[in-house]
């Protein structure tokens, strides 16, 4: 089993096998938080090789005062919303500030080709949505932390974290059905 | 009697919950319940790619090169703290001891003086950059 308090104890004293572990046990974790807010493979692995550095460095920091996994999403989370506002610099001026009036457009040509595979379709449906809901729908639906927990990992109130998931499954909902009606209605024509 | 039609957010809390009870549900509200269940199963799965199996052991070597490389560092500015220590420690005995001498080294001209010194400083750098080479070709080689 993953003692978790051992296992920090251990690589406070630089036993790197014990880091190892804490690795294979998180990176799971760590990758579908990464995932979701940065585009290209080859970017993600450095992002997460970033965030189990920056885990080590801290290490002797953590307290227990949430759980492991949290802080180590929160790390995850914050390097690559850090990455992404870099590599993009007009990044959050993409988005409208009232992001409660967010809509998806209909011009993607490439829409129709991902469609064919449901796991692409969704995640292209994700990537189109404002940072918030991609965050908060990857932690609460992939990483299965609660809306408490996604509080303490972005920082994003409780009830706000709440409102933003409920919206933006509405928001995906009513694109699919929309999408699944749209080619349908083609077929018959 | 119209009955009042379930809400987004009373369907989303159904879906979470996995549809139980759903038969007094209307044929759109089924509809709608269902779309969410699909909705719900595609945000849980996991994403097609992923990172290499031997991503820990990459992760791990690398944090234990940077260690190593920082423990180098470290030993090299304890060296150099050593050495002029010593020397230090070295001139104020001389001084305790025989006066005479230590002016006699002071009096030294200036160019020798200052080359000694140089040379000293040089070796350490040389040995400081080896170390950082040599640490970044660690990290080129596992990369």
């Amino acid at each position: 089993m993953f003692d978790e308090k051992e296992i920090v104890k251990r690589i406070v004293k630089d036993d790197f096998r014990a880091f190892e572990l804490l690795v294979k046990q998180y990176e799971k974790l760590v990758f579908y938080v990464v995932h979701r807010l940065v585009q290209g493979q080859h970017n993600k692995e450095d992002i997460c090789q970033d965030v189990f550095i920056k885990v080590y460095q801290n290490i002797g920091k953590f307290q227990f005062q949430s759980k492991l996994s949290t802080w180590i999403a929160r790390i995850a989370y914050l390097t690559a919303v850090d990455y992404t506002r870099k590599s993009k610099k007009d990044f959050f001026l993409e988005y409208p500030d009232d992001i409660d009036r967010y809509h998806f457009t209909d011009e993607n040509p490439e829409e129709e080709l991902i469609q064919k595979d449901a796991a692409a379709y969704i995640n292209s449906i994700i990537e189109q949505m404002p940072i918030q809901y991609q965050t908060v729908i990857t932690l609460y639906h992939l990483n299965e932390f609660s809306c408490a927990e996604i509080q303490d990992i972005t920082g994003i109130p409780e009830g706000t974290v709440k409102s933003y998931l409920f919206r933006a499954r509405k928001l995906m909902k009513e694109k699919m059905q929309k999408d699944i009606n749209k080619n349908g209605y083609e077929r018959n024509e | 009697m119209v009955m009042k039609e379930m809400s987004d957010e009373e369907l989303q809390h159904l879906a979470e919950q996995g549809g139980a009870k759903n038969e007094n549900l209307s044929f759109v509200e089924k509809e709608e319940l269902m779309a969410y269940q699909n909705l719900f199963k595609s945000l849980h799965a996991e994403p097609a790619e992923g990172l290499p199996f031997n991503f820990a052991a990459n992760v791990r070597r690398k944090v234990q090169q940077q260690a190593a490389m920082k423990g180098d560092l470290k030993f090299q500015f304890i060296l150099l703290f050593i050495f002029t220590s010593i020397l230090a420690a070295a001139f104020g005995l001389l001084q305790f001891i025989s006066p005479a001498a230590t002016e006699q080294l002071t009096s030294i001209s200036p160019p020798l003086k200052w080359s000694a010194g140089l040379a000293v400083l040089m070796f350490w750098c040389v040995n400081l950059l080896t170390t950082g080479v040599q640490g970044l070709n660690k990290f080129g080689k596992q990369q």
